[in-house]
C-alpha cells in the first residue's frame, strides 16, 4: 500500500455493552479504493464494529480517523454526510414504503435535486429489477431484491466508504455469487468497501485484504489470498463454509 | 325519522372530526417514538382557550387563532426538548409518565393565568343553522368538518410527498435503518411534537365555538382522542381518522337513541371491547415483511 494516509484508520478501539467488552483494542486501516473483508463467527463483534463506525453504537476508547478527521464523537447523521454509509445486516429496508421512496431516503442527507434524480436512475441501471418494481412496497420484494435495494439505498448517499454487513446472509448460492459480483464491481468503480461476512470464502476471494475477528479481537490479517491460504482460517472458517469446493481449489 | 338520523349523524361527524385530529396527534408521536403523549388534550385546550384569551387581549380572531396554534407548537417543542430529551432514556414508560406531568403542568398554568371559567369562542361565520333534508347543521360544524378534511389532506401530502414526511415514516418503520441513512431521530421526535401541537390546537380552536373551552377541557377530549386512536389501530393515520369519526358517530347515536347520560361512557366501553377482542384495532399494523 502507498504511504498516503488511509481513508479509514482505527486505533485502539474498544466498545462495550454495559460490562461486556465487545471490541478490544482494534487497529485497522482501509486505504482509498481498497476492498477489505472482515470475517469471523457469529458474535465475534463484526456488526458491533460497523455500528461503532456508523455512530449507532458508542465507542468507549480509541480513535477513528476518516479522511484525516477524528470522527469517533460525531453523530451518526454527520458520519453519513461525511461519506460513511452502512448496508445493515438483514437488509432492513423500509418495508411498507415503495422502492422509489427507499432510494429517495437513501439520499436524505443530500436532500432533493437533479443530482439525486440522476443517481436514482444510476441505481436503476445497476439493478434493473428495482426499476421494474419501483412502485412496489419494499417488504414485498424477494430477499435478493431487498439486498439490492439496501445496497442501492446506501449508494444514494454517495458513499466514499461503504460498510456492508453480511450481504450474502440468507440468500441462495446463485444470488450470493451475484451479490459478491456487485460488490466487486462497486469497488472497481472506485468505492472503498469494508465487507463483513460469515461467508469467508466468498468474501476473501474478492478482497484485497482481510482480517479475522474473534471474540472482539483481530487475530489474523493479511491479503485476501494469504488469509484464504492460512491454515487456521481454512480450518475455522473455510472448512465450514457453504461455498462449493471448486472455489476453494482455485486458490491452490 | 330520517331527519333525526341525519341530525345525529351531523353532530357525530362534527365531534368525530375533532377526535380524529386528536387521534392523529397521538399517532404521529407514537410512530416517531412509541410514546403515548398524554398532553395531547392540553394542545387542544391551548388552541381553544388560548384563542379566547388572545382575543381578550385585543387580537382579531384569525390572528388570535394563529397565535394560539403557534403557542401549542411551542409547548410541544418545549415538552420534547426540556422533558423528553433531557430524560435521556429509551424506556417508554417513564417518558409516558413525563407527558402526564407535562399535561398537569400545562393545565395548571392555564388555570393560573387564564382562570377557571368556561369560555366560548365566537362562531366563525354566525349561528344561523342550515337546513339539510329536515336536519339542521350549524355553520361552525361545517368549519370543523372542512378544516378537518383540509388538515388530513395536508398531512397525507406531507407524509407521501415530502422527504421530511417520508423520513418520519422511515423512523416509525425501522429506527435503526433510519439512523443509518442519516436521519436524526431527535429532530424527528421534536417535529412530531410540534406537529401534534399544531393538530391539537387547530382542533381545539375550530371546535371551541361548539364545545366551549375551559382550562381542563383537554382531559376528556384527550382521552377520547386516545380511544379513537386505539379503535383505529394505534400507529395508523387512516385508523386515527376512521376511529375518530366512528367514535363521534357512536357517541351521537347513543346519546340520541338511548340516553345522553351514557354519551361519555361510550368511548370507555369501546376501548375495553377493542382491547379485549381486537387489540390491534381496525387498521392496526399487520406484518408486510417478507423474509
Amino acid at each position: 500500500m502507498s504511504t498516503a494516509e488511509p481513508l479509514l484508520r482505527i486505533r485502539g478501539l474498544h466498545t462495550r455493552y454495559g460490562a461486556v467488552t465487545a471490541l478490544r483494542d482494534i487497529d485497522l486501516d482501509v486505504a482509498q479504493g481498497e476492498l477489505v473483508a472482515l470475517v469471523g463467527a457469529n458474535g465475534a463483534g463484526k456488526t458491533t464494529l460497523l455500528n461503532t463506525l456508523s455512530g449507532i453504537h458508542p465507542h468507549s476508547q480509541g480513535e477513528i480517523h476518516f479522511d484525516g478527521e477524528e470522527i469517533s464523537r460525531l453523530k451518526a447523521q454527520k458520519r453519513v454526510a461525511r461519506g460513511i454509509t452502512q448496508v445493515p445486516e438483514g437488509r432492513q429496508v423500509f418495508g411498507p414504503m415503495s422502492v422509489a421512496d427507499n432510494l429517495a431516503l437513501g439520499a436524505y442527507v443530500r436532500g432533493r435535486g437533479a443530482a439525486v434524480d440522476r443517481d436514482i436512475d444510476w441505481v436503476y441501471e445497476l439493478f434493473p429489477i428495482l426499476a421494474e418494481k419501483r412502485r412496489q412496497a419494499a417488504g414485498m420484494l424477494s430477499g435478493g431484491q431487498q439486498q439490492m435495494l439496501a445496497i442501492g439505498r446506501a449508494l444514494m448517499a454517495r458513499p466514499r466508504l461503504l460498510l456492508l454487513d453480511e450481504p450474502s446472509m440468507g440468500l441462495a448460492p446463485l444470488l450470493i455469487e451475484e451479490i459478491f459480483e456487485i460488490v466487486r464491481n462497486l469497488n472497481a468503480d472506485g468505492i472503498t468497501i469494508l465487507l463483513v461476512e460469515q461467508n469467508a470464502a466468498g468474501a476473501l476471494a474478492i478482497a484485497d485484504r482481510g482480517f479475522v475477528l474473534e471474540t472482539g479481537e483481530i487475530t489474523v490479517s493479511g491479503t485476501g489470498r494469504e488469509l484464504a491460504d492460512h491454515p487456521e482460517v481454512r480450518r475455522a472458517y473455510l472448512g465450514i463454509s457453504d461455498v462449493p469446493a471448486t472455489e476453494n481449489e482455485q486458490d491452490k | 325519522m330520517f331527519a333525526e338520523f341525519l341530525q345525529y349523524l351531523f353532530s357525530g361527524l362534527t365531534a368525530g372530526s375533532t377526535y380524529a385530529l386528536v387521534a392523529l396527534g397521538f399517532t404521529i408521536i407514537y410512530n416517531a417514538s412509541h410514546i403515548i403523549n398524554f398532553a395531547q388534550g392540553e394542545f387542544l385546550m391551548i388552541g381553544g382557550l388560548g384563542s379566547v384569551m388572545l382575543m381578550q387581549y385585543g387580537l382579531p380572531m384569525p390572528l388570535a387563532i394563529v397565535a394560539a396554534i403557534v403557542l401549542a407548537v411551542l409547548a410541544g417543542i418545549l415538552i420534547e426538548k426540556l422533558a423528553i430529551e433531557r430524560a435521556a432514556t429509551n424506556d417508554i414508560v417513564p417518558l409516558i409518565i413525563i407527558t402526564i406531568g407535562a399535561s398537569l403542568f400545562l393545565r395548571g398554568g392555564a388555570q393560573f393565568f387564564w382562570g377557571k371559567s368556561i369560555h366560548a369562542l365566537p362562531a366563525f361565520t354566525g349561528n344561523t343553522p342550515i337546513n339539510i333534508a329536515g336536519a339542521t347543521i350549524l355553520p361552525q360544524s361545517l368549519w370543523v368538518l372542512g378544516i378537518g378534511a383540509v388538515v388530513v389532506c395536508l398531512l397525507a401530502w406531507f407524509f407521501t410527498r415530502t422527504l421530511t414526511g417520508k423520513a418520519m415514516l422511515a423512523v416509525s418503520h425501522n429506527p435503526n435503518a433510519a439512523r443509518l441513512v442519516g436521519i436524526n431521530p431527535r429532530f424527528i421526535l421534536m417535529l412530531s411534537f410540534a406537529l401534534a401541537g399544531a393538530l391539537g390546537a387547530v382542533a381545539g380552536a375550530v371546535a371551541a365555538p361548539i364545545t366551549l373551552t375551559v382550562y381542563d377541557v383537554g382531559v376528556m377530549l384527550g382521552l377520547k382522542g386516545f380511544v379513537a386512536a386505539v379503535l383505529g389501530g394505534l400507529g395508523s393515520p387512516l385508523g386515527a381518522v376512521a376511529g375518530g369519526l366512528l367514535l363521534g358517530i357512536m357517541e351521537a347515536f347513543t346519546a340520541g337513541y338511548i340516553s345522553s347520560e351514557y354519551k361519555d361512557a361510550v368511548p370507555f366501553v369501546i376501548v375495553l371491547l377493542v382491547l379485549f377482542f381486537m387489540p390491534s384495532g381496525l387498521f392496526g399494523s399487520r406484518a408486510t415483511e417478507r423474509v
